[in-house]
């Protein structure tokens, strides 16, 4: 006959930050049954803390220079600030461009860096076709946002192959139960407070594009859905991106917007 | 962009790599070397900005064996160093780390290394676990960054106190993940020892065969020694609770697996619950002892690490030694992967394997196996991962494979070696280019096709000397990048001089390491710390080798690119040409106007059906309509940087300088972003 637990509701108050893993070496002290028993009961006490909180799975997913890296790492930083547990991974190279790039975000606490395959709650895309790419991730149910960008590889282009209809990649979303949004690569000038011209020439050397595309689907994320806290997420921008802040801030405020504006049309 | 590690707090955000730095710093490193290759390039980058304020020394080296043995020459001194690599680099060492590791260090020596489990930027997938068994070295191996952090701090700490160089290797999953972590203070910079250096013939020499046996087996005892230090330690290896005070189902774990292993423990804790979990952060050697008391009483143990079933073979060996029979399931017998890395999903089939085993024996008193997958235990659904099927999905993403920048200098290189094919008579695929690493092997991709094949750093001039040898009669031409020159292309140069072969070497040079994030080179003429340092010269390192027939040339003028890469191919003897540009990733333009495809002369579909400005060129800038019936071509103002090749290839003159001030083209993403990173 083996023992077993049988596990109370949680009977310690939450500690935040409380390693698992500190309770785990504490294990190897405790050798006699009742020090045993009583470690045991603490350490699951926490496990079931951990199953109780909501862990959200965001897939980024975008082609080299796009910045997904970079806006992975705003939505991990505004987690951070927001105190939100957070774990990231990006396996690929964004350095170059043409290639693709999946990279996992999970808010809440979760051990696993990657996420599971079918438990993604968001696709978040910067390139219209890449959300194919990121489809076998999604949970029954999930949200897409994606962007119309549209980039044929060179590869394909020469090799005569067709870019996916938007329509045809719509009914993929569908079949899969995943609910969509996209958004127009340049957002109408009504979305931004000033209009699109205020961003246009954005000065500082860099004149030649300002309405990037991450801090548009950025602001998407934030409108819709509301996971993270808007302070956050601005603060973070101006952590990450100290030398285009305002610009930048204009183009979240202007994807937030247009998330909005959706919204209320619903 | 904001340094992460010495941010205030008890709190950091940060990567695998970066946790390295961070503990490094801790522990007040004197001298951090590396040599650029993801996913291991974030550790020195981290390090880089605070080489001043924290008084030490950071530099990108030429190559990781050079790396090596400046870190090791600082560790024989009686200082702290670092030394960071990917797992191809530990192969470029290897030589110089067996001798070292027979020697041992005075001060600490800590090789932090990443192999690229799964590969996903490319290169060998390989187990370099091997190499700390081949050297005698203790290796240690992190499941997460919070743990590469612990396990760091204790590298040095354990190469401090045994002598020990100490090998920890970390893999993509754990590299590449970012994560907060509880650090220490950073106060004042540890007191570190005044350098010294002895004069000990039989630690520091191997003339001597006794002193080599003898070195070899200090090397043993401080491996053992290590090993014992580490096993006594619980931050290192872990065993973690059962729900059930006598398990008999039982999980040895190391590397990213063990993350994966908690969060189903966590989900599930009635399936998993049950399982008694030693997690070894200590890989070799092995912590015996611990590794046989957590055995004892175990029914079936169940092995998670990735690539090679090394833990698994010496888990075996230890049971046969203790003459106990417990079932071992792993890669030997239960066909988990020895390809590519292990998922969460994959982890979760193992377990229930694991659990299932147990429960068909209980129930029916047989080994029968159930096979893996969602398995009912006793009317009890283990609720694991979401493993439900999905339909099939129909509509497929595009292939992407890596291209060429716009306006890239190496495009124009081989464009222009493709044209000199052409121009000598032969069609594009009868002569061979042998690609080497870095941006410049991106020319094997459509539509230019040039390169063959890839080995490793510089081995693409050797490899042409074979095939000459073995009597290819046409030209052949080797293509390597300035970095990759610098690294190990040298010696094959020379090699090939030497064997007085009919070959092309064409240098690439961009004065950078650009694939890897623009890390600068021996011929950038600055260092990474930002101090001015002495240019190499490409030329004059090629005619020392004895090449007489050295050309230098911008590839932006194309005309002549082809002419010399004609001429060098007719040459005998070896020749090297060297194309000199500047990486175009700033998004600076080459030419003072952008262009534009004029659409009243372009003929594309109505005579023009190669469209070579498209097909030919294979540039980002040049784009296709996806949405016209008949194919209608445009430039993209917002990424060209006006390197004019598209213009040279219509053959109707169609692309021409834009006379008029373009207004800013907003909404495209310039490839400036790339350089914020």
């Amino acid at each position: 006959m083996k023992a077993s637990f049988i596990i109370p509701r949680p009977i310690l108050a939450k500690q935040p930050g409380a390693g698992i893993s500190e309770l785990a070496s504490l294990m190897l002290a405790c050798r006699d049954d009742a020090h045993h028993h009583l470690a045991l009961r603490s350490y699951w006490t926490e496990k079931q803390n951990m199953i109780e909180q909501k862990i959200t799975n965001i897939v980024v997913i975008g082609i080299g220079g796009q910045g997904a890296l970079t806006m992975m790492e705003m939505l991990a930083l505004g987690a951070e600030i927001a105190e939100q547990d957070v774990r990231v991974l990006s396996r690929v190279s964004l350095a170059r461009l043409g290639g693709a790039g999946v990279c996992h975000v999970r808010l809440g606490p979760c051990s696993s860096p990657a996420i599971p395959a079918g438990e993604a709650d968001i696709l978040l895309t910067l390139e219209m076709s890449e959300v194919l790419r990121a489809l076998p991730m999604a949970r029954q149910g999930a949200r897409a946002f994606v962007n119309c960008y549209r980039r044929l590889p060179i590869a394909a282009g020469v090799a005569g192959r067709r870019y996916p209809a938007r329509e045809e990649i719509e009914h993929a979303l569908a079949e899969r139960g995943v609910n969509s949004l996209f958004v127009p690569e340049h957002l109408p000038g009504e979305m931004y407070v000033g209009g699109q011209d205020s961003i246009a020439c954005a000065g500082e050397g860099l004149e030649r594009e300002a309405e990037r595309v991450n801090m548009i689907m950025l602001g998407v994320l934030c409108g819709a859905t509301e996971l993270l806290p808007r302070p956050a997420l601005e603060e973070a921008i101006a952590l990450r991106l100290p030398r285009l802040t305002a610009q930048n801030l204009q183009t979240f405020a202007a994807g937030w917007q247009f998330a909005k504006k959706v919204q209320q049309r619903a | 962009m904001v340094n992460f590690l010495t941010t205030p707090g008890k709190r950091l955000f940060l990567t695998g790599d970066e946790a390295v730095a961070r503990a490094a710093l801790e522990v007040g490193v004197d001298v951090a070397t590396g040599y650029p290759g993801n996913p291991s390039t974030k550790t020195i980058t981290a390090l880089l900005p605070l080489a001043q304020t924290q008084q030490m020394t950071v530099e990108w080296s030429v190559n990781e064996k050079v790396a090596l043995e400046v870190a090791a020459g600082a560790a024989w001194a009686g200082k702290r160093a670092l030394v960071t690599m990917k797992m191809s680099g530990i192969n470029v060492m290897a030589d110089s780390l067996l001798s070292i590791a027979h020697s041992g260090v005075r001060g600490a020596l800590v090789i932090y290394a990443v192999d690229d489990v799964g590969t996903y930027y490319g290169m060998v997938e390989q187990d370099s676990r091997h190499y700390a068994r081949l050297a005698s070295l203790p290796l240690l191996m992190p499941a997460s960054p919070e743990d590469a952090y612990v396990l760091a701090l204790r590298a040095f700490q354990l190469s401090e106190e045994t002598g020990a160089p100490v090998f920890l290797l970390a893999t993509t999953s754990v590299a590449n993940a970012i994560t907060t972590l509880k650090v220490n203070k950073l106060g004042q910079r540890p007191a570190s020892r005044p350098a010294s250096f002895p004069r000990d013939l039989r630690k520091f020499t191997k003339a001597t065969p006794q002193w080599c046996l003898e070195q070899h087996a200090d090397a043993l005892l401080r491996l053992e020694q290590a090993g014992e230090l580490c096993a006594q330690s619980p931050v290192v290896n872990r065993v973690l609770p059962s729900r059930t005070v006598r398990p008999r189902l039982g999980v040895v774990v190391a590397g990213v697996s063990f993350t994966y292993l908690e969060e189903l423990r966590a989900r599930d804790p009635e399936s998993y619950g049950e399982l008694a979990v030693l997690k070894l952060g200590q890989v070799y050697p092995l912590p015996r002892q611990l590794l046989r008391d957590f055995l004892k009483g175990l029914k079936r143990v169940l092995v998670l690490e990735e690539l090679e079933p090394l833990i698994e073979t010496e888990l075996l060996a230890e049971l046969a030694e203790m003459g106990q029979r417990t079932e071992v399931l792993g890669k030997r017998r239960n066909g988990l992967p020895r390809v590519g890395d292990y998922t969460i999903e994959l982890v979760q089939r193992a377990l229930d394997e694991l659990l299932a085993r147990s429960v068909a024996k209980t129930a029916q008193g047989s080994e029968q196996v159930v096979q893996a997958g969602r398995v009912e235990q006793g009317g009890r659904e283990i609720k694991g991962l979401n493993q439900s099927v999905q339909p099939e999905q129909k509509l497929l993403p595009l292939a992407r494979t890596l291209e060429f920048c716009p306006g890239c200098p190496h495009r124009m290189s081989y464009y222009a070696l493709n044209q000199a094919i052409e121009r000598l008579g032969f069609a594009q695929d009868e002569v061979i280019t042998t690609g080497d690493i870095g941006c410049t092997i991106i020319g094997m991709n459509a539509p230019l096709d040039t390169c063959w094949t890839e080995v490793s750093m510089g081995a693409s001039i050797g490899i042409a000397q074979g095939l000459k040898q073995a009597g290819i009669e046409r030209p052949i031409v080797a293509a390597m990048g300035d970095g990759t020159f610098y690294h190990n292309g040298i010696a094959g140069l020379l090699n090939a001089v030497q064997a007085g072969v009919n070959l092309t070497l064409l240098i690439l040079d961009n004065s950078r390491s650009a694939m890897t994030g623009m890390q600068p080179d021996a011929g950038t003429g600055k260092r990474a710390d930002g101090e001015v340092s002495v240019r190499a010269n490409i030329a004059m390192l090629a005619r020392g080798c004895g090449v007489e027939y050295v050309r230098r040339l911008d590839p932006y003028q194309l005309e002549e690119t082809i002419e010399t890469l004609r001429d060098a191919m007719q040459y005998s003897g070896v020749s090297v040409v060297i194309a000199e540009a500047p990486c175009t990733t700033q998004g600076l333009l080459i030419q003072p106007e952008l262009v534009q495809i004029d659409q009243q002369v372009c003929l594309a579909g109505r005579g023009c059906e190669d469209t070579p400005c498209y097909h030919k060129v294979g540039c980002p800038s040049v784009l296709l309509s996806l949405d016209d019936l008949r194919p209608r071509l445009s430039i993209d103002a917002a990424t060209c940087v006006s390197c004019g090749l598209c213009a040279a290839a219509c053959p109707f003159d169609a692309i021409k300088p834009l006379k008029t001030e373009q207004p800013a083209v907003v909404g495209r993403v310039s490839t400036r972003d790339m350089l914020q990173d």
